[in-house]
C-alpha cells in the first residue's frame, strides 16, 4: 500500500498483485478488520 | 452551565470539532461511495462539468473541514489535560479512555497529513490549478485516488475510536 502510495504503480498492471483498495467493499471490510484491531490494542495497552 | 465558563467552550469546541469533522468526513464518503463509482456512468458530454464545478468546490469545504477538524481537537485536548497522553497513545497511564482518544487522534492526523499533502496537491496538478504535462495525470489520480481510499478505510476505526470515547 506504501509503495503503491510513493509510485501510482500498485503492481496490478503486471499481474503480481491486485490492490483490495480498487474495491469500495473491501476497503470497508478492511476498515471493520483493522477497527477489530483498535479494539485488541486499546485492551493490550491498558 | 455559565456561558462563558470554561466548561462552555469546551462544549462549544466540541461542537465545532463534530461540525468540521461531519464536513470533512461527509465529503470523503461522497468522493468514495458517490462520485467515483458514478463517473464510469456520466455520458462523456457532462463529465467535464465534475473536475470544473463540483470538485474545486468539494475539495474546498473537504481540505479546510479537515484543518477545522484537527484544530478544534487539538484544543480540546489541550483544554482537557490529555493532549501529551494521547500523543502516547496513554502508555503508561492505564486508562482506556486515553488510549482509545489516543489511537483516534493519530489515525486522524495520517489522515489529515494524508488530505494536504498527497490529495490536495495532487488534486491541484490533476484539476490543472497546478500545470503538468498531460501524460502524468493517471498517476497522480492514481496516487489521489489510493490516498482517499485509504481515508476511507482508516475513517471507520478512527468514528470507532472518536464515538467510543465515553464507552471506555
Amino acid at each position: 500500500m506504501i509503495a503503491a502510495l510513493a509510485t501510482g504503480h500498485t503492481g496490478e498492471e503486471e499481474g503480481i498483485m491486485k490492490n483490495p483498495l480498487d474495491s469500495l467493499g473491501q476497503t470497508v471490510a478492511l476498515g471493520f478488520v483493522l477497527t477489530l484491531v483498535v479494539i485488541g490494542l486499546i485492551h493490550i495497552i491498558a | 452551565m455559565e456561558f462563558v465558563s470554561a466548561e462552555w467552550w469546551n462544549f462549544c469546541f466540541r461542537w465545532l470539532h463534530i461540525l468540521s469533522g461531519i464536513m470533512w468526513i461527509g465529503h470523503l464518503w461522497y468522493f468514495n461511495f458517490t462520485q467515483t463509482p458514478t463517473m464510469p456512468k456520466i455520458p462523456a458530454e457532462l463529465r467535464p462539468a465534475i473536475p470544473r464545478f463540483i470538485m474545486p468546490e468539494a475539495l474546498w469545504w473537504f481540505r479546510w473541514g479537515a484543518m477545522s477538524t484537527i484544530v478544534f481537537g487539538l484544543l480540546l485536548a489541550f483544554m482537557n489535560d490529555y493532549l501529551g497522553r494521547a500523543i502516547i497513545i496513554g502508555i503508561g497511564s492505564h486508562s482506556r479512555h486515553i488510549a482509545d482518544i489516543g489511537i483516534g487522534m493519530w489515525l486522524g492526523t495520517i489522515m489529515w497529513a494524508n488530505v494536504w499533502f498527497i490529495i490536495w496537491p495532487n488534486q491541484q496538478k490533476i484539476l490543472g490549478m497546478v500545470q503538468v504535462s498531460d501524460a502524468e495525470k493517471p498517476r497522480l489520480a492514481r496516487v489521489a485516488g489510493l490516498a482517499s481510499r485509504v481515508n476511507t478505510l482508516l475513517s471507520i476505526p478512527m468514528v470507532y475510536c472518536m464515538a467510543g470515547v465515553h464507552f471506555y
